[in-house]
């Protein structure tokens, strides 16, 4: 299965969420920011490549798991998606689009995107990974009811 | 191959170009206002139906075609959903985006907006139409184009 974890950008949020997906972050505390910059593709941000899918890796039970960045249209861009994918008759089982966009922190928001644009790439990525931090725990138990649905799907 | 003309809210320029590609329109001449309003889906997508990819129909060289409204989001659609769709096995020659935004003029805009977004039809629907049939010459350009290509491909 496809697992699509979506957010602002694709590189902050969602790319967190993911690496907690995969294990690459602990669950049980909030881990130093070094270990948040140091993942792969964090904070990379280019323009003309929002929406390409984030490769991440592969889960234990075999998902693969991506990360998307939709910008501000959270509803119209899972719905193409949604929508291209029932044209070609991919059935709903193989893959699954999850939102982080209502845990995106106004800082990450902030320093991600409107910093960055402004040429504060360094400020703005401190700014942003604090962001996170703060939703840190919010984003552990998405990542749990995601792995609960998988597994009561499953069988 | 499924080609989706593309546009901002899915219901002027990206349906009026799906419907000279598919020839619902004539080639030779601009078409009157009645018969750009006989095309399906001609200023009747409202904002609940931007992101549904919409079926048109089939043209000659049994090449499906689609609109789809998609916001300020040209360059993210063309990522998103091929990017998708090739994890799944859908090759580019499979898929195919057109974007019609760039040949959008002021009055589609503010027709489009009147009758769409505000939902006065009365006076939007006469701006709007006045404004394809002033871009309805660039639009048969790129449908020649975007025909050739698909030819190519």
């Amino acid at each position: 299965m496809y697992i699509f974890y979506y957010c602002l950008t694709g590189v902050h949020t969602s790319l967190v969420t993911s690496a907690i997906h995969l294990g690459l972050l602990p669950e049980d505390r909030v881990p130093p920011v070094e270990k948040i910059i140091n993942l792969p593709n964090y904070d990379r941000l280019a323009y003309n490549e929002i929406g390409q899918p984030c490769w991440m890796g592969t889960d234990n039970e075999g998902n693969k798991i991506f990360s998307i960045g939709v910008l501000s249209e959270k509803e119209v861009v899972p719905k193409a998606i949604q929508s291209l994918l029932d044209l070609y008759q991919i059935p709903q089982y193989q893959y699954r689009l999850v939102s982080t966009m209502e845990y995106v922190p106004y800082s990450t928001a902030l320093g991600g995107v409107y910093l960055k644009r402004m040429g504060a790439g360094n400020l703005g990525r401190s700014v942003a990974t604090k962001g996170l931090t703060r939703v840190y725990p919010k984003l552990v138990e998405l990542v749990r009811e995601v792995k609960d649905d998988l597994k009561n799907q499953a069988p | 191959m499924k080609i989706i003309y593309h546009c901002y809210g899915g219901s002027h320029s990206s349906v009026t170009a799906a419907g000279i590609h598919l020839g619902l329109l004539p080639t030779g001449r601009v078409p009157t206002a009645e018969m750009l309003w006989g095309l399906p889906f001609f200023d009747q997508q409202v904002a609940k139906d931007h992101g549904n990819i919409k079926f048109m129909g089939v043209d000659e060289f049994n090449n499906q075609i689609y609109v789809l409204g998609r916001h300020n989001t040209a360059k993210l659609i063309e990522n998103v959903l091929p990017g998708v769709a090739a994890l799944f096995g859908i090759q580019g020659k499979e898929l195919f985006m057109v974007d019609v935004m760039p040949y959008v003029n002021w009055r589609m805009m503010l027709g489009g907006y009147i009758s769409r977004r505000l939902g006065w039809v009365r006076i939007g629907r006469p701006i709007v139409t006045r404004g394809t049939q002033y871009s309805f010459w660039s639009l048969t350009t790129l449908v020649q184009r975007v025909k050739m290509l698909a030819a190519n491909s």
